[in-house]
């Protein structure tokens, strides 16, 4: 009986002749922190609200714990929003504006007090309830919101770019706090960001969108190391993409030509011969060295240095190969290799880490 | 009320997929359809009488009858009707020009004053705004008749020996338009002129103009939309403003306003009084249409 | 702080202005307390003429119709102005650009033009000129500014609030009552009061839709300044002057305080 939370069946929204979700379906699981990824415009605010009942899907349905509710309005919906202007009333103090999904349930008075205090005390903010949202920090109205929200014990909480409006710092920290709060709870988060660092953090699963097209789902690291397509590759941190063919297939592999390079993949069910393919490869993944690779099975190319740029930890070097083309490494800053600009160097890599995509 | 408003919960039973549709449309009906409802009868149906009216003929007994003619509109080409346009249009525009050299230098110092002194001073430019125009008019009657203060006043200190005949003449109309539509040049003015970043100001002398200069060549052209908008706030109503010709000018000054006020009540002569009124409201939706399209004041803020 | 030459002139010639305003007033107020009636010279204090005016049936009675058509036509287009406001703030529909034309006409269009247009729709409709048609056109020149009003309010208003209502378990009613209502209500206030002065002061389209039995105050000032001037005018005056100013100083305390 353990059905999925949440569940997208052939989601279609248009706005006139804009379609801005394309036939998405997507189960979401019971206690999961799911996390829709996707530069603006991608269609993933538009999703979260057809979930929380702002928006109609054009076609499709959405089930809400087995509960078909796609034409249900937002009222008649058990999840709550945290909204990106955290939208606090401006009328009513902190405590009130918690209050308020509990009031007009016309849920008893003395519950009302007992569960506010409650909600207030889980974002650690029981001394502010009198104050107005216009006297609250953006941390405090962000907590407030995230309160006011939870207080209903909603089945699923939706977070539309919640940390959107707060600085850097307090970013990081509220991150983790709601990380924490959902472990605790044991509540489905969905949330909606175009910052990936932010959805790798915290997410168990992240959905990128990308207009309005579902690219992939899965877990952060399936998303970084094994991107379903080159759009996945390229937004969620830095790759390089090569260009290549697919010159044989086997029953279990994929065998692909780039200029210079042959490399094995594992079979895209996809991809059939003479296809153009990309190859990406993070650039941590490419290492440099004075010498060719000693063993045969690494990538290794010729190629100069251009150009290195210090970020820290790590110094992001250009170099660029016979073809012109460039390609980026990451090598750690006190273990650089000791070449000038225009010196001739090799990059290799493991094949393993390479991912054979198409264009 | 309210229950007609609010949606039950929805059941099993109820076919759910009409539910949010129906919630919306009640929404839009109970915000938009009082408003369209009373304004479409009250206000658009009798101006589109009006319109009718004006291509019928006057029956013997005041009242209106066939055949549709447009006698009215042609009528008002005879030089006796259509100079009561012009005086009028002559005696708005001069209205608007004075209101706007008063207004301007003192719209401009009110915006540039201290700002704690601002607030006070806004507040006494918008008292007479909001003040009833008739009493405005009124109180210039009491200084100007011929018993009236300024000439009682005169006499006493020995100036005159008889009265001044400041009343019931084209000055006195002029004095009581002035008057009363001064305020509705100010604000704009005011609005526009407080809106001015000092930035461009000092641009203007750090690149060597004079503030003579920068008055002309910056701050007019960028207070243009509250000169545009105040001029149309004063030009429009001066046109139909009939008490002031009627209680300052006397007999002499007959307008456009007293004209369709006189085929109304006095005349009885609706069909001619529609057809001014039609001529009216094109001249001044012509005004309006020039000043939306010089000003790009799509929603036509700078008038409300 | 020292003022320049220029500086000097502008105050000075500010200070002449608001002396051209308000001296005329000044004067009409300060002869409501002249005990001599029939010309201007200053011939003692007194209060007569305001006690006399309470004893005028025919002022008592045109101040009794201007409080009524003032207080039914402020509550009846401050409703009907608020809902359109919110309506057209919260919904797109067909003819939203015709019905903002048909807001934008009556404040801009010569006021005799609405009045000679409502007399001839009345007459044809043959509906008694008097309270009723006082009311209706009061109600219809008023809400057009209450929208303008409301509107300006809306424009700063986070639509999310809403959303967040409902997403909170507020029934569309519930929403405007409970959240929407309460932080437009400084606008809507403000427009009641600027409807409420509308139509206390209205004389031209008053002047076309009242019937002889019925007067309001302005057009009971028109009628007894055309038979001259006397302290009674100026009394009745100085009484409608004190009302518009009450209700501005109110107005800009809202005002001040919102923003």
């Amino acid at each position: 009986m353990s059905h999925p939370m949440v569940v997208l069946q052939e989601i279609v929204k248009r706005f006139g002749h804009n379609t801005v979700v394309q036939n998405l379906s997507l189960d979401i699981h019971r206690g999961e922190f799911l996390t829709f990824l996707g530069p603006s415009g991608c269609g993933k605010t538009t999703t979260l609200r057809m979930i929380a009942g702002f928006e109609q899907p054009t076609s499709g349905r959405i089930l809400l714990d087995g509960e078909s509710v796609q034409d249900r309005p937002a009222y008649e919906r058990n999840v709550n929003t945290v909204f990106q202007s955290y939208a606090l009333f401006p009328h009513l103090t902190a405590y009130e504006n918690v209050a308020f999904g509990l009031r007009v349930k016309r849920v008893p008075a003395a519950e009302i007090d007992r569960r506010v205090k409650q909600a207030l005390r889980l974002v650690q903010l029981e001394d502010f309830a009198k104050r107005k949202p216009e006297q609250l920090s953006g941390g405090q109205k962000q907590r407030i919101a995230i309160a006011r929200a939870l207080v209903n014990n909603p089945k699923v909480l939706l977070l539309d770019e919640p940390l959107g409006a707060l600085d850097q710092k307090l970013r990081k920290q509220m991150q983790v706090e709601l990380k924490h709060l959902q472990k605790q709870l044991g509540i489905t988060f969905i949330f909606v960001t175009h910052d990936q660092e932010e959805a790798l953090t915290m997410s168990d699963r992240i959905a990128v969108m990308h207009h309005g097209v579902l690219e992939q789902v899965g877990t952060p690291d399936e998303i970084y190391n094994r991107p379903a397509t080159a759009f996945v590759a390229e937004f969620i941190g830095e790759t390089n993409l090569l260009r290549g063919k697919a010159i044989e297939r086997t029953a279990d592999a994929l065998l692909v030509e780039c200029e210079g390079f042959r490399l094995t993949a594992p079979l895209q069910a996809d991809i059939r011969e003479q296809e153009p393919v990309v190859v990406a490869v993070r650039p941590e993944r490419i290492s440099l060295s004075l010498s060719p690779a000693d063993t045969p099975e690494r990538i290794c190319l010729p190629a100069r240095l251009s150009e290195r740029i210090y970020t820290g930890a790590f110094t992001r070097t250009v170099v660029t190969l016979a073809d012109g083309k460039t390609l980026v490494s990451h090598e750690k800053t006190d273990e650089l290799l000791p070449v000038g600009q225009g010196d001739s160097l090799y990059v290799q890599w493991n094949p393993a880490h390479a991912v054979v995509l198409k264009p | 009320m309210k229950s007609s408003v609010t949606t039950s919960p929805v059941r099993t039973e109820t076919p759910a997929a009409l539910k949010p549709k129906r919630s919306r449309d009640y929404g839009r009906l109970w915000t938009i359809g009082p408003v369209v409802v009373w304004m479409g009868v009250l206000f658009l149906l009798p101006l589109l009488l009006v319109l009718a009216v004006s291509f019928f003929s006057r029956s013997t007994f005041g009242g209106i009858e066939p055949p549709l003619t447009a006698n009215n509109y042609i009528r008002f080409f005879d030089p006796l009707y259509y100079k009561i346009l012009w005086v009028s249009c002559v005696l708005a525009f001069t209205t608007t020009i004075l209101c706007l050299f008063l207004g301007y230098p003192f719209a401009y110092v009110v915006a540039r004053a201290p700002v704690h002194l601002r607030n006070l001073l806004l507040l006494l430019i918008i008292v007479p705004f909001w003040t009833n125009s008739l009493i405005r008019t009124y109180a210039w009657i009491v200084l100007l008749r011929t018993e009236g203060v300024i000439n009682t006043v005169l006499k006493a200190l020995g100036l005159i020996a008889e009265p001044l005949p400041m009343l019931y003449n084209e000055f006195a109309v002029l004095t009581g338009l002035v008057y009363t539509m001064l305020p509705f040049m100010v604000l704009p003015l005011y609005a526009s002129i407080e809106k001015l970043d000092k930035a461009y100001l000092e641009a203007a002398a750090d690149l060597g103009a004079t503030s003579w200069q920068t008055f002309w060549r910056v701050t007019v052209p960028l207070t243009a939309p509250g000169i545009m908008a105040g001029s149309l706030l004063v030009f429009i109503p001066s046109l139909g403003l009939f008490f002031i010709p009627d209680l300052m000018g006397g007999s002499k000054a007959v307008l456009i306003g007293n004209l369709i006020k006189n085929q109304f009540l006095t005349a009885r002569d609706w069909p001619f009084g529609s057809a001014a009124s039609i001529i009216l409201m094109a001249l001044t939706l012509l005004f309006i249409g020039g000043y939306l399209a010089v000003t790009k004041d799509k929603e036509g803020k700078g008038l409300t | 702080m020292r003022l320049s030459f220029a500086g000097r002139l502008g105050a000075v010639y500010a200070a002449l202005i608001y002396l051209f305003l308000y001296l005329p007033i000044a004067i009409l107020i300060l002869y409501s307390f002249n005990k001599s009636k029939l010309n201007a010279v200053w011939t003692g204090f007194t209060v007569d003429w305001y006690l006399k005016l309470f004893h005028n049936s025919d002022v008592l009675e045109a101040m009794n119709t201007t409080l009524i058509v003032a207080a039914v036509s402020t509550l009846a287009s401050t409703m009907i102005g608020t809902l359109a406001a919110v309506g057209m703030y919260r919904y797109h529909f067909r003819g939203k650009t015709a019905l903002d034309a048909m807001l934008y006409l009556p404040i801009v269009i010569p006021e005799i033009v609405m009045g000679i247009s409502m007399l001839a729709f009345f007459a044809q409709l043959k509906i008694p000129l008097g309270y009723l048609t006082l009311i209706a056109a009061h109600i219809t020149f008023s809400v057009p500014f209450v929208v303008v009003v409301v509107k300006a309010r809306l424009a700063g208003f986070d639509k999310s609030i809403e959303e967040a209502a409902m997403d909170l378990g507020a029934t569309p009613w519930q929403t405007f009552v409970k959240v929407t209502l309460p932080v437009i209500a400084p606008g809507v206030i403000a427009s009641a009061l600027l409807a409420f002065t509308l139509s206390v002061d209205d004389v031209i389209i008053s002047f076309f839709v009242a019937g002889p039995t019925s007067p309001t105050l302005p057009l009971k000032i028109f009628s007894m300044v055309k038979f001259g001037v006397s302290p009674e005018i100026n009394a009745l005056s100085t009484l409608m002057l004190m009302v518009t100013l009450l209700i501005v100083v109110i107005a800009e305390r809202i005002r001040l305080r919102k923003s």
